[in-house]
């Protein structure tokens, strides 16, 4: 497993860092409009955020990466949910390149790592199934093994940017046996079928079907005995960056709230001077303050002990994802009839969130992570008072 | 919250802190202290801690250090809350440390300054606060208490309430009308009120848990002298204001206390039978409900942290500690509340005295004696000092400019 964040940057650094890329895509010529209103992604933007150096944050500078940590991550995903992007980057620098950076031998990451960090390619990681729900372990999908290598049946759904993707990463049982397995399959792989669709909230996703999909020996990634940790640690840095877009979402969704409710005239004055909306909207703040200070917490966990890093990091989708829902449905409500169209960005900002938490986990799925966390603890506490 | 990265001399400040809880606090000041919360506290140990702190020189850690401050870093502030939060003295409501001290350094006058501040660092002087009246809680400037000049004196009448502990005070500071002008604020005046002077009666108010902390203050002719005044007449409202901005930002560590709460949950139940022969903690609802607490304790410890990095970066941002308050004393009492229902039955017996140090033993176990007088005090922590209702009026005009 490769070691991360040997760079920190300043806490001025990082505003400047998390400015460039809200500036870049606020600059930006229109995006095309897809379903709900959503900006359909741009190769030509995606190319320009991997300019600024984005997709290597995480990756090794031997990899052609930044060698940053948690607290970059958290401020470059605050400022795509800012944007509501639906660029590559969970998909393919997070989540595949994820499977890179803790899973895949050196000579794999050197191989396939310099192409994700300058946006030449794309990966993707399919490792949800309709049985899975939200373990990230869990794969009825099977790699069959033969002479010339493996031979991949079953069925993956949402994989986010799959279509397109010049790779995926896969999760197989081998055989029957209990180890998880992840292969390299190419994108345009015989066998391989792809059902591209959009998720609610604008990204590209889609379900993958392989039907006696053949890989070679070598396509296994890593060892069978790593997967479980490594997948893991991956979706963590996932769950992490889930929950800075949805802070980047909850603080837009408070400003513009706060704008409407001191425009919006009801009863002869603005909907400000309501005290019963005032002390909604100050609620609303509240939730984004400590989504916000828990995310931080969490992204300053992510370089910690593995026991340490997820526990905190479930505490954190856990926080978001419930401070998110409250934000958002109160954001609709007090747009009233126009939150609930597609007219104002209200009800997308409403929508990411919502995606973000269903995506990997919301409160209750984050809430029993952390329970079985805090269990295993209990019997081998890591830490004195 | 964890704390990193120590340095030789905090990890040297910390064993120091350690040997002195280690050594001064006697078995009786730790009872003392594990039945001390918020408005249930044990005024003889709290002053008499008072004292121990200053004879070590630490009587006053947020003090200038010319007044008799410690001149402590933000992280040797830090390991303090951390180790008191662990070591539980029978710390007291100060008011006149906390709250009366900064405002007599602030607006007082040099003899002000040298007769009043020692006296409250040694704990010789104990401060009640005279804010609230009967008809004036948090439309604070609608007091009615008035003061009428007389020669070199004040002549006080009027009444004061919700003085926590005023029944040990020498000394109170009120808010007092000695003018009625068209604006509300404007008349107001700060005095510094000896409680010794005849005309003054405390009577005392019982809270929910059945303790005497609250009481009503009634002034009948009483006199003060008009040297006694902080700050110029008429312009007490800005001392007024000053005091409730510290008020309201209590302390950035006092995230820490949430943490204990949640361990002595765990506590409790892991003694908890669950009434199918097991234990509670073992039970998976309240396994559930205790992750969940867990969780808001994840927060509250990553709220902490936010703010001691904006100590350390040079000030706390305007009004984020009182947008804080809301939710940290929501949480305080939710976690007082679990730690009373994992009690079940037993938490019903009425036993006040066995709430005081060296009282009368418990009725059944041990560990059901506070949680519910914990719980009953806790009430008030949504209401002193302003109701969260008022701080969300305060934190919609001030932070979100509404």
């Amino acid at each position: 497993m490769q070691a991360t964040a040997v760079n920190t940057l300043s806490s001025s650094e990082l505003v400047l860092l998390g400015d460039s890329v809200d500036r870049l895509l606020a600059d930006r010529p229109p995006a095309r409009k897809g379903a709900g209103g959503f900006d359909v992604a741009d190769p030509a933007a995606w190319t320009e955020l991997t300019q600024l150096g984005i997709a290597g944050l995480l990756f090794a500078e031997d990899d052609g990466g930044l060698g940053l940590g948690g607290p970059e991550l958290s401020v470059v995903m605050q400022a795509l949910g800012r944007r509501l992007s639906t660029e590559p980057f969970l998909s393919s620098a997070i989540l595949a390149g994820g499977i890179l950076r803790h899973l895949a031998s050196p000579a794999l990451r050197a191989t396939l790592a310099p192409d994700i960090v300058s946006g030449e390619k794309r990966g993707a990681l399919a490792y949800a199934e309709l049985g899975s729900r939200y373990g990230a372990t869990w794969a009825e999908t099977r790699a069959r093994a033969s002479d010339e290598g493996f031979a991949i049946d079953g069925e993956k759904t949402t994989v986010i940017d799959a279509d397109g993707a010049d790779y995926l990463f896969v999760t197989a049982r081998i055989d029957d046996a209990a180890g998880i397995g992840v292969f390299l399959v190419p994108g345009a792989a015989p066998g391989l079928t792809i059902t591209p669709y959009t998720t609610i909230d604008g990204r590209a996703a889609a379900s993958l079907r392989f039907d006696g999909v053949t890989v070679s020996r070598d396509a296994q990634v890593g060892a069978a005995a790593d997967t479980s940790a490594a997948l893991e640690r991956v979706l963590d840095e996932a769950r992490l960056a889930l929950a800075a877009e949805s802070v980047g979402a909850i603080e837009e969704l408070n400003r513009q709230t706060v704008e409407y409710c001191r425009t919006r005239i009801a009863f002869g004055q603005p909907l400000a001077k309501q005290q019963v909306l005032q002390h909604r909207l100050v609620d609303m703040h509240v939730a984004a303050e400590y989504a916000s200070a828990i995310v931080d917490a969490a992204a300053a966990a992510l370089a910690g002990d593995a026991q340490r890093r997820a526990q905190t990091i479930a505490a954190a989708a856990a926080v978001v994802a419930r401070e998110g829902d409250f934000v958002a449905k109160a954001a609709v409500q007090l747009h009233g009839a126009i939150g609930t169209t597609e007219e104002l960005p209200i009800g997308r900002y409403f929508k990411r969130i919502l995606a973000n938490d269903r995506l990997l986990g919301g409160y209750d799925e984050n809430a029993i992570r952390y329970r079985e966390l805090l269990r295993a603890g209990r019997r081998a506490p890591l830490h004195a008072a | 919250m964890q704390l990193d990265n120590l340095t030789a001399e905090d990890l040297a400040f910390r064993d120091e802190v350690r040997a002195f809880f280690e050594a001064k606090l006697t078995p009786e000041l730790r009872e003392a202290g594990a039945k001390t919360l918020w408005a249930i506290s044990q005024f003889d140990y709290g002053r008499e801690w008072q004292r121990i702190l200053h004879e070590k020189g630490w009587g006053a850690p947020n003090w200038p250090v010319e007044y008799g401050g410690t001149g402590w870093t933000v992280e040797q502030k830090l390991i303090w809350a951390s180790e008191s939060a662990h070591y539980r003295p029978p710390s007291v409501m100060n008011m006149g440390r906390d709250l009366c001290a900064p405002c007599i350094m602030a607006f007082g006058t040099d003899e002000q300054k040298a007769t009043l501040l020692p006296r409250i660092l040694s704990g010789d002087d104990w401060w009640a606060q005279g804010y609230s009246e009967p008809g004036s809680g948090s439309d604070l400037a609608s007091l009615q208490m008035s003061a009428v000049p007389d020669g070199d004196d004040y002549i006080l009448n009027g009444s004061k309430i919700w003085t926590t502990l005023a029944h040990h005070a020498n000394k109170i500071f009120c808010l007092v009308r000695t003018a009625r002008e068209e604006r509300k604020q404007a008349g107001i005046t700060f005095l510094l009120v000896d409680m010794d002077n005849p005309g003054i009666e405390v009577r005392p108010i019982l809270n929910l848990a059945g303790r005497h902390e609250f009481n009503q203050v009634y002034f009948t002719d009483a006199r003060t002298p008009q040297a006694s005044r902080l700050g110029e007449e008429g312009r007490g409202w800005a001392v007024a204001r000053h005091l409730l901005g510290i008020e309201h930002s209590g302390s950035v560590f006092d995230g820490l206390e949430m943490r204990r709460r949640l361990n002595w949950l765990a506590e409790i139940a892991a003694e908890e039978p669950d009434g199918r022969g097991g234990r509670l903690i073992d039970d998976p609802d309240f396994e559930r409900r205790y992750a969940a607490a867990a969780i808001e304790c994840e927060a509250s410890d990553a709220m902490t942290a936010r703010l001691v990095g904006q100590v350390r970066a040079g000030g706390v941002a305007p009004g984020l500690p009182e947008l804080l308050n809301i939710r940290r004393r929501e949480l305080g009492q939710n976690l007082t509340e679990l730690v009373m229902r994992a009690t079940g039955r037993d938490a019903l017996i009425e036993q006040d005295e066995a709430l005081d140090v060296g009282g009368s033993p418990a009725v059944g176990p041990e560990r059901a004696v506070l949680p519910m007088a914990f719980f009953l005090a806790q009430r008030a922590a949504t209401i002193a000092g302003g109701t969260t209702d008022i701080h969300r009026n305060n934190v919609a005009r001030h932070v979100l400019k509404l």
